[in-house]
């Protein structure tokens, strides 16, 4: 792959003047993923590449008492860093996990959520969380649901000349939080995984209930979360082996390798179980 | 294209492509002879920089990216007041680095006694263990990454008595 120009524009406005004329460049933030992923450039011969780093806008971090706004190019160490009242703990665990420390102060939430190949570390967490994310074109912008950006096959996939630009996370508390990478390798392996669960419970019944696992594409069923809503803790093991085969049958769909199916049946089921103690 | 940065406080003008890496940047400036490009993937740690004052694998830090920024290697580190102290802590917890993995981890040492006032020990041992190496004994290092915090706050908890 050639690249045959780089921008850095300092401004968001500038950024986007130039993907009117460019709208095949290449956004680059912490450049983590790139560096280690090549095809994240595209299949193309030559690629023009837009250096976000200089866009201070992109790097604000704005907390409130309900959510937290975050610019796309704030780094996975900035966000770990945050007291913990101010970060949902499943992107926080996601943040945390990615990757070495040094890693970290590259890799940014927005070059993390708008991995092409493949869904990575943050995507189950944030949309666990529900997040909402703020895209900007040379069209114009727009505040759009995580899951809207979640194709038909479990893969983030932008608007062409679409940059992230902010991402916000409410700051609900919930009971019970499990987030692992797992998978058949360590990331950026082609088959390393990450799994996040997060429940509420209230009066011994679950009251919210979210579960996801990010393979080569996010698996995550709504419908059997719903069941489980309103359901007595301990969860019978009824329910439990029904919820795993509903998320199996989803990551199946998504063409997920038979080992990746098994891994998320058996880590829902797992966190099913122990939600009794919740 | 023409990368503008300073490598241990010295001003550094060189060509670049866009593809090339800091690390390959700064290795082939001669301005960090020491930096080892091992893994080439982030894994190993061993051409860990300060750019900004942060760590870095600059491995996986595209050239253009370090236009206008500060970057410090080992042979920066050296001339500062944290290496005697980082150089002792080593010594001291019995760590024996080879040449390719010693520039990272004092570079990580060094990090953490700059930032140790507002450093816990979790975040201290995060930073160590961005270097990989298979000559050393991790436990070591954490030990001296554990040595430089406790003198910090033995320091903090002398003023507070004073
Ligand atoms: C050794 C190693 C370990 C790793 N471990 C993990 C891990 O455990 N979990 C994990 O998830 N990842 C892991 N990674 C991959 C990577 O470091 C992270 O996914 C990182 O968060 C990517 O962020 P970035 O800012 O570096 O993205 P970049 O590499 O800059 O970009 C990634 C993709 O997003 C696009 N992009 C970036 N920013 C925007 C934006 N604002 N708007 C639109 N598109 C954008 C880019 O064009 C590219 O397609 C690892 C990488 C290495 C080398």
């Amino acid at each position: 792959m050639r690249i045959d120009d780089v921008a850095s524009p300092s401004s968001l406005q500038e950024a986007l003047a130039y993907l009117k004329r460019r709208p095949d460049a290449v956004p680059w933030a912490g450049g983590t993923l790139i560096a280690a992923d090549p095809s994240e450039l595209g299949r193309g011969g030559s690629v023009a590449a837009l250096d976000l780093h200089r866009i201070a806008e992109l790097r604000h971090l704005f907390p409130s008492d309900r959510y937290l706004e975050l610019g796309s190019c704030v780094s996975l160490n900035q966000l770990a860093a945050l007291p913990e009242r101010r970060v949902a703990a499943p992107l926080r665990a996601a943040a945390m996990a990615v990757g070495s420390y040094a890693i970290r102060n590259s890799a940014t939430l927005g070059g993390n959520l708008s991995a092409k190949g493949r869904p990575m570390s943050t995507l189950p967490a944030l949309s666990c969380v529900d997040a909402v994310v703020e895209l900007k074109s040379p069209a114009g912008g727009r505040w759009v649901s995580v899951h809207s950006l979640v194709g038909q096959d479990g893969r983030v996939a932008l608007p062409q000349a679409a940059l992230v630009t902010r991402v916000r996370v409410g700051l609900q508390s919930w009971d019970s939080v499990e987030f692992r990478l797992c998978g058949g390798g360590p990331y950026p392996h082609p088959d390393a995984a990450t799994f996040c669960a997060c429940a509420r419970a209230s009066s011994g019944t679950v009251s919210e209930l979210r579960i996801a696992y990010a393979g080569r594409a996010l698996a995550r069923s709504r419908e059997a979360e719903t069941e489980l809503v309103g359901r007595r803790l301990p969860l019978s093991r009824r329910d439990i082996e029904a919820f795993g085969a509903a998320l199996a049958r989803r990551a199946r769909e998504l063409g997920q390798a038979e080992a990746a199916v098994d891994e998320c049946e058996r880590l829902a089921g797992a966190y099913l179980a122990k939600l009794s103690e919740v | 294209m023409t990368i503008d940065l300073i490598v241990n406080g010295e001003d550094l003008k060189i060509r670049a492509e866009p593809t090339e890496r800091l690390a390959e940047l700064l290795r082939r400036s001669r301005a960090a002879p020491s930096l080892t490009i091992d893994c080439g993937g982030g894994f190993c740690g061993k051409c860990l920089v300060l750019l900004d004052g942060k760590p870095v694998a600059s491995c996986l830090v595209p050239a253009f990216r370090a236009r206008g920024s500060e970057v410090v290697s080992y042979e920066g580190f050296m001339s500062t007041q944290e290496a005697a102290e980082v150089e002792a802590a080593l010594a001291s917890a019995g760590a024996r680095l080879c040449p390719f993995c010693k520039p990272a981890y004092s570079l990580a040492l060094g990090f953490i006694a700059e930032n140790r006032a507002r450093m816990g020990e979790a975040e201290a041992l995060a930073v160590v263990s961005s270097v990989r190496c298979t000559c050393s004994d991790p436990s070591a290092v954490a030990e001296a990454a554990r040595a430089i915090l406790g003198d910090a706050r033995e320091q903090r908890m002398g003023r507070a008595h004073r």
